[in-house]
């Protein structure tokens, strides 16, 4: 009988780490040499533009300016994260990728609310992951509260 | 210091002293009654979309402790963006939120509130503007600072 053991994905945005738990995530693209298509491009929404996968296109979202991070650069090769939303996939740029871990290495550690921006709440949950702060990366949450209020 | 905390270092009354530090060159009193502990050297994490006046967290006895900004102490409410390097010291102070990061510097000392006066501050006295309080001894002035209060007015 098989056994699945949740795992999660470190990744970083600049400084910050985050983890990503691995059924959340689509796929990933080492190098960021696949073409988008920026024609889409919204600024305003943080929106880059789209991409294809399996023929299909999806969004293409900055995240890293969206949480008002230093901007990465698409060109350098970055990594591409592509994460189930609730609609549809959507996929960011990551500037590294640790690696994939198991679900028991990270202890889940709470941050009050109040101390969170309350227009801008794309996260809510912090892990401990070997002596380090990462934000829990819930792509659904984070779709929803895309707008800033 | 919280009740039941070890209070023979700091004497048998902590609700009669205060505790002086200096940030950035400024000089401030904080209530010692509500210090849990001074820590150096803190590993702190500047997490995104953070409330405004608060520059980054820290873990303090496996709690998620917020680190208030330099500028909030110093008084002002702007971007703690470019804040500069973290402070040396954080003093981990309770309230009501939970316990809250103030940076400092240097930790001056530790005096009985009868060793000097409390007084209102002048006005336009630089960071004195949350309490409005100044604590005067031996000629300096050290604003004091409420923290309670600090905390609770982060703008939104």
């Amino acid at each position: 009988m098989a056994v699945t053991v949740g795992m999660k994905l470190v990744f970083r945005l600049g400084e910050v780490g985050f983890a990503l738990a691995v059924d959340r995530l689509v796929a990933i693209r080492e190098k960021a040499v696949d073409p988008f298509d920026p024609s889409s491009a919204e600024p305003g929404r943080f929106l880059l533009g789209t991409l294809d996968l399996h023929g299909e296109d999806i969004e293409l979202k900055d995240l890293a300016g969206r949480l008002r991070l230093p901007p990465g650069q698409l060109a350098n090769g970055q990594g591409l994260l592509i994460v189930s939303g609730e609609r549809a996939p959507w996929s960011f740029a990551v500037d590294r990728i640790d690696g994939i871990y198991p679900d028991a290495e990270f202890e889940p550690r709470e941050i009050g609310a109040f101390f969170l921006d309350p227009r801008n709440r794309l996260y809510e949950r912090l892990l401990l992951w070997r002596q380090e702060l990462l934000v829990l990366c819930d792509p659904e949450r984070i779709e929803r509260c895309w707008e800033p209020t | 210091m919280r009740p039941g905390a070890d209070r023979t270092v700091l004497g048998t009354d902590m609700t009669s002293k205060v505790a002086l530090f200096s940030l950035d060159r400024a000089l401030y009193a904080v209530p010692v009654a509500g210090i849990l502990q001074i820590v150096s050297e803190v590993r702190t994490f500047e997490l995104p979309l953070l409330r405004t006046g608060v520059r980054a967290v820290f873990l303090y006895q496996d709690k998620v402790v917020p680190l208030l900004s330099r500028r909030l102490i110093g008084g002002s409410a702007e971007s703690t963006a470019e804040e500069g390097d973290a402070a040396a010291l954080a003093v981990v102070y309770s309230t009501d939120l939970g316990p809250v990061g103030l940076p400092a510097d240097k930790i001056l000392g530790v005096v009985e509130r009868r060793r000097g006066r409390e007084e209102e501050a002048e006005e336009g006295e630089d960071n004195a503007q949350v309490s409005g309080r100044v604590f005067v001894c031996n000629g300096d002035r050290y604003p004091l600072l409420e923290v309670e209060t600090l905390a609770m007015s982060l703008p939104q």
